[in-house]
């Protein structure tokens, strides 16, 4: 799961790993260390005892009197935990009669299936003129005392780990939760919703809702500049349209006016004249509006085959007249997430632009599973402009004497950004190649509330 | 026609007024959106047209206010915002029609014809006739005098369109949405090659030319 792994990866879950790792590290150490103390000491104490033994049993001096001291002892103590042992002139006594690995304080394993003696022991021997008297203990309490300290270890140690873990897992869990919701929010706020906000997290304030309100704030003034651009682009929309249709009212009225044809022909001429500023101011105020907008309130799924459908049939006795041949290949059925009205203009601005621009002969309009593309034979675009031709009011030196007003490809690339989708300029070997590429999450996703544009007189 | 202009500029409103008036038309003009409403909900207008920002009371408040009254005068927005959305929200504020500004006279013109006069021929209809020529809509047919005219579908649509608004100017942009569904300015005369080639199927074989260029506006077949 995706969120486990967010988790996992997060900051204080990397520090809590980290953390248990060294504290794990320092708990062993220290441990060991301990451990070794303790069993040091352990045997230093087992050593006095097995000396006092070895004392007791060798006080008289005497070989025939300490081997009966051990016969008496080894008979009484229990092999399981006290080995007795004399090598005297007489051959050895006791109740481990087997091969002595070693000599001195020494701990080794003695077998003897008759004697009930298998495991291991702390021996002790010593020379007593040419003799040698050995007494031993099991290592019972140095397992009792291993046994001790793995339990401590087990208990304390490896929770202590297992509970830092959980709770690293948690916290992780919880920032991971707050990093995502930071995420959708940058996320809403760049596809140009900017009303996005964090969402209230509990609790004091730390780090991550500093940087949360660092964000808020962002957005907040950005909507705000947003705004005041929206209100300055309104103001001067309705402050320059005002006299532009005063003047082509008067226009109007002049044209309708006047007797004489010339006279007339020069108010029309200034009335397509004032036309045209109002395209061109009309192309810029929807681009920079397409693009101060988030994604479309209006969106519904368009038919993008039924629509280049259209448009080529619309087009196609234009095309004739100028020479041209519109070719449409539409395979499949491709549905995107849209305006119908934009997506209309954008094709209507590929395909005007190839009609302009190129000389009579073939335009082909494809539609084709995820893209439209509009191809002509024309002189095409130097790939150094490719880019520079989707900026606003940028006109290529050839075309300066066309119509035009140097718009056209940006409101497409405004649009085609808008829907989420891509606007590729090729070489069409000659010629140029648009191509409108959707992304495949955009095909048939959702369902809008209208289609946009459907609603004609 | 009785007009009722509601449009805070007073050049733009005395303009549309005269042309409207050298038409034959009454207007009448109000300067802000509250004066706007109480004069439309007094008198009984024909058609309204509402710029949509407005003194006092917005043109898009306005329409909504006078809708939710059950008055269903036909009304047409004039807009001086070009925006994406502001078409849609116009018309589903219960506008008719939607005008973007700077616009011609012709246009407006046009559109109010087209609002205003209740269709001569109605939906049901389905035969429609304009001199010699008849369309018959369900044998989708189309003669002049005893001559059958083959028409392409678009074509049949474009004809069918100009027939059921006869006697008023149909504009390219008004072809354009009924037609085509699309509404937007083209910059090539695509309206303008369709209409001719209706035309030369319709006009050119026979003696009268029933489809008329309005200049400045559009089409318009007499009866």
């Amino acid at each position: 799961m995706n969120r486990w792994r967010d988790a996992l990866r997060s900051t204080p879950m990397r520090l809590t790993l980290r953390l248990v790792v060294l504290f794990l590290l320092v708990g062993s150490v220290s441990f060991l260390v301990t451990w070794w103390l303790a069993n040091e000491a352990l045997l230093s104490a087992t050593e006095i005892v097995l000396e006092q033994e070895i004392e007791e049993l060798s006080a008289s001096g005497d070989p025939e009197i300490i081997a009966r001291a051990v016969g008496d002892g080894a008979e009484q103590a229990d092999p399981e935990h006290q080995i007795l042992r004399y090598d005297g002139p007489g051959g050895p006594v006791g109740n481990y009669l087997g091969p002595l690995p070693g000599e001195k304080l020494r701990q080794a394993d003695l077998h003897d299936k008759g004697q009930d003696i298998d495991g291991s022991y702390i021996l002790l021997s010593e020379r007593i003129g040419e003799a040698l008297l050995t007494v031993g203990q099991d290592t019972e309490a140095f397992d009792d005392l291993r046994e001790v300290f793995i339990n401590v270890l087990l208990f304390t140690l490896l929770p202590t780990a297992g509970l830092l873990l959980a709770g690293g897992m948690m916290i992780g869990l919880r920032s991971a939760r707050r990093l995502t919701a930071i995420e959708d929010t940058l996320a809403r706020l760049t596809s140009g919703d900017l009303t996005a906000r964090l969402p209230p997290t509990p609790g004091p304030p730390d780090d991550l809702s500093r940087v949360g309100a660092g964000i808020d704030r962002l957005a907040a003034a950005q909507e705000a500049s947003v705004a005041a651009l929206k209100q300055v682009s309104t103001d001067i929309a309705h402050d320059l349209r005002t006299p532009i249709q005063r003047l082509a009212l008067v226009l109007d009225q002049g044209a309708a006016d006047l007797p004489d044809a010339p006279a007339q022909e020069v108010f029309n001429r200034a009335s397509a004249e004032i036309q045209h500023i109002s395209t061109t101011f009309d192309a810029l105020l929807r681009i920079a509006q397409i693009e101060g907008s988030g994604p479309g309130q209006n969106f519904a799924p368009v038919d993008l085959g039924q629509l280049a459908r259209d448009i080529a049939e619309l087009y196609d006795p234009a095309a004739q007249e100028s020479g041209h041949q519109i070719w449409l290949q539409v395979s499949g059925k491709t549905i995107v997430q849209g305006d119908r009205t934009l997506l209309g203009q954008a094709i209507v601005n590929l395909l005007e632009n190839a009609l302009r621009h190129s000389a009579p002969g073939t335009v082909t309009l494809a539609v084709d599973g995820q893209t439209l593309s509009v191809g002509d034979h024309g002189p095409g675009i130097p790939e150094a402009e490719r880019e520079a031709v989707l900026r606003r009011l940028y006109r290529l030196d050839r075309s300066r004497n066309t119509p035009g007003n140097g718009l056209g490809l940006s409101l497409v690339a405004a649009i085609v950004r808008r829907h989420g989708a891509e606007l590729i300029l090729t070489d069409n070997h000659p010629g140029l190649l648009a191509t409108i590429r959707f992304s495949a999450t955009d095909i048939r996703k959702g369902v809008g509330d209208r289609e946009a544009g459907s609603a004609s007189t | 026609m009785r007009i009722l202009i509601v449009e805070d500029d007073q050049t733009t409103a005395d303009y549309i007024a005269r042309g409207l008036r050298e038409e034959g038309h009454v207007p009448q003009i109000c300067g802000n959106g509250r004066d706007g409403l109480v004069t439309a909900q007094s008198a009984d207008f024909d058609v309204l047209v509402v710029d949509r920002m407005l003194p006092d009371l917005d043109g898009l408040s306005l329409i909504r206010t006078l809708r939710s009254a059950k008055n269903l005068t036909p009304a047409i927005f004039l807009t001086a915002m070009g925006g994406i959305d502001d078409r849609i929200e116009g018309l589903n504020a219960g506008a008719d029609d939607y005008l973007v500004k700077p616009f011609a006279f012709g246009e407006l013109s046009a559109r109010i014809q087209a609002l205003g006069r209740r269709p001569q021929m109605r939906d049901e209809e389905t035969v429609l006739m304009a001199g010699d020529l008849r369309m018959d809509l369900i044998r989708r047919r189309v003669t002049r005098g005893d001559t059958e005219i083959e028409l392409l579908p678009r074509e049949f649509a474009l004809l069918e369109c100009l027939l059921r608004r006869k006697g008023r100017v149909q504009t390219r942009t008004m072809l354009l949405e009924a037609v085509w569904d699309l509404n937007f300015d083209p910059q090539t005369n695509v309206v303008e090659s369709h209409v001719s080639r209706l035309r030369a199927k319709i006009d050119k074989p026979f003696a009268t030319e029933l489809i008329r260029t309005i200049r400045g506006a559009g089409y318009r077949i007499d009866g």
